[in-house]
């Protein structure tokens, strides 16, 4: 388990002082394959820079298996380092080096023996799928491959945390898939804890089963991702979302102030009733449904619809109501706070 | 015809031992400012704050000490170090004692070619290295300087051809080689003809170099 306690990190310059990071709580459980999603400046790379230690926080603590690497002096501090992998989104090979001698590099570092290593070597290459480019130079390699050789890599010396520092930025998205499916597979064949960093929400969609949402230097919101996603409440999280159903919205909504504009979020146990149909029914409140939208998490779906209701006060009390009992998230959209 | 002749016939007799000479400066000289210069470079380059091996006031002392060399005109080094060279090689002048201040206006040069080139890697890779728990030994031997050795050869290919001139200038003050010859016989003894050749022999041998020097590179390079 990794614990990120009251962690910040200033950058103090010559006539002022940056507040990367403020204040940040995280807790990552073993196995979890960790989100942690911003825009660029939010102060994502810090922040993952801070866990093993490339960055030195200001204040604050790490806590690794109960373990404060904080209080660790160098050398005990390099020994966790070979526990913590990490990739890169420019995937840092060692140009002058084959792919077996950059997977090498972490055991030769170590101290391994020879005939220790060459075993090794091959057994990454093999989980990497990547055997018959043992012996081909970074520069002969297409981005995915590369990425792949610095997973292999990050992990040589037996880690059980791999830290990914945007490591599907440079990659096209089909390379991203199968990036992303290694990633998965390695979490859950080897048990490996995956931190990723990230501006990319499929990444999030496709393999994090916790996410951070993290915007100047702050966790504005965090959680396991269905539930994040379906319900997003920061403004940076819904802009991240980028709400398929909010798309077009305001241009339809009239200036009609009698009407109210309503986003229902139908999770998986509501999705099946004909929750609209009942409504009208029941309250006898008008509805004009403006834009609707089915997303997937994970294998989850969860689907957003925005509808106009119309009527007296009272009504449209009973059909706020109605909806909140069925289990539906309701959120008013107001004009003001409108999310593109 | 005949008298192209015996102009290839005296450049013949004349040029193999100032050939010899210079040589023998030169690749002394780079040899010894390649040893003495590449530890400096590197030490200058990892010691600056921001690199893996922060030691402000070390990195202060090493750059004063890089500039106050590089600042001094060759000429002026030459005759301020006689005292050193005669240390050294027992002798103020001659072929030998000339390597001396040779190469000590090379090392600062080769030390800022070799800063530059680390300076120039990219700080992932370190950063990669970092990561895996290597030391700043081991990231100074296993990445640093590997990755760095293509643009360190370009660096000491520029370096011999700056030696090739310095050590013409040795020649003027009793270092012999070609420089020696060219001054003599064709400035001081008016043939023309020897110092013309001198300039084709010195030509042909630059370019060599930075011939070889670019294969080298090229070959190095993934």
């Amino acid at each position: 388990m990794i614990e990120v306690i009251n962690l910040s990190k200033s950058f103090i310059d010559k006539n002022s002082t940056i507040e990367a990071l403020k204040n940040i709580n995280l807790k990552v459980e073993k196995g979890d394959i960790y989100g942690i999603i911003g825009l660029s400046g939010a102060g994502k790379s810090t922040l993952i820079r801070c866990i093993n230690r490339l960055e030195e926080p200001t204040s604050g603590s790490v806590v690794i298996d109960g373990q404060d690497i904080m209080k660790l002096k160098d050398e005990h501090m390099l020994k966790v380092r070979r526990r913590i992998g990490m990739i890169f989104q420019s995937f840092n090979l060692l140009s002058r080096r084959d792919c077996s001698k950059n997977i090498a590099f972490p055991l030769e570092v170590s101290g391994c023996h020879k005939n220790d290593i060459d075993k090794r070597v091959d057994e990454l290459l093999a989980l990497v799928g990547l055997e018959d480019k043992k012996h081909s130079y970074p520069s002969q390699l297409s981005g995915g491959q590369k990425q792949r050789v610095a997973i292999a890599r990050a992990l040589a010396s037996n880690a059980d945390i791999l830290l990914c520092d945007e490591a599907t930025s440079a990659l096209d998205p089909s390379t991203t898939k199968s990036i992303l499916a290694l990633l998965k597979e390695i979490n859950a064949r080897l048990g490996i804890t995956v931190i990723l960093i990230t501006h990319q929400m499929e990444v999030i969609k496709e393999i994090c089963n916790k996410v951070a949402v993290i915007s100047e230097g702050e966790i504005v919101e965090q959680g396991a991702t269905f539930e994040l996603f379906s319900k997003p409440s920061h403004p940076v999280t819904k802009r991240f979302i980028g709400d398929k159903s909010l798309e077009g919205t305001w241009v339809y909504h009239a200036k009609d102030k009698s009407s109210r504009l309503y986003k229902l979020t139908f999770l998986q146990e509501s999705a099946h009733q004909p929750v609209i149909s009942q409504l009208i029914k029941t309250t006898g409140v008008e509805v004009n449904i403006i834009a609707g939208h089915i997303s997937n998490v994970q294998g989850k779906s969860y689907g957003n619809l925005v509808i106009e209701l119309s009527g007296a006060s009272e009504t449209l009390e009973n059909a706020l109501q109605y909806l909140i009992e069925k289990n539906l998230y309701v959120e008013e959209l107001v004009e003001d706070e409108r999310v593109v | 015809m005949n008298e192209l002749y015996n102009i290839l016939l005296k450049l013949l007799e004349l040029m193999p031992q100032p050939l010899l000479e210079t040589l023998y400066m030169v690749v002394s000289a780079t040899v010894f400012s390649v040893l003495f210069g590449t530890p400096l470079g590197i030490a200058t380059a990892v010691s600056e704050e921001t690199h893996i091996w922060p030691h402000k006031s070390l990195n202060k002392v090493l750059n004063l000490l890089i500039n106050i060399a590089r600042s001094l005109p060759f000429i002026i080094l030459m005759i301020a170090v006689f005292p050193l060279s005669k240390l050294l090689v027992g002798r103020r002048i001659g072929t030998t004692a000339a390597i001396v201040p040779l190469t000590i206006a090379a090392i600062p040069f080769v030390a800022r070619l070799v800063e530059a080139s680390v300076k120039e890697l990219s700080w992932g890779i370190i950063e990669a290295a970092l990561s895996m728990g290597a030391n700043v030994r081991q990231i100074i031997f296993k990445v640093i300087l590997p990755e760095a050795l293509p643009s360190i050869v370009s660096g000491i290919t520029l370096t011999v051809i700056n030696l090739i001139s310095y050590s013409a200038m040795a020649g003027a003050i009793g270092g012999g080689g070609l420089g020696d010859l060219a001054i003599r016989f064709g400035y001081q003894g008016f043939q023309e003809d020897v110092l013309i050749g001198t300039v084709i022999v010195l030509l042909i041998i630059v370019q060599l170099v930075q011939f070889l020097g670019d294969k080298i590179y090229k070959r190095l390079l993934r």
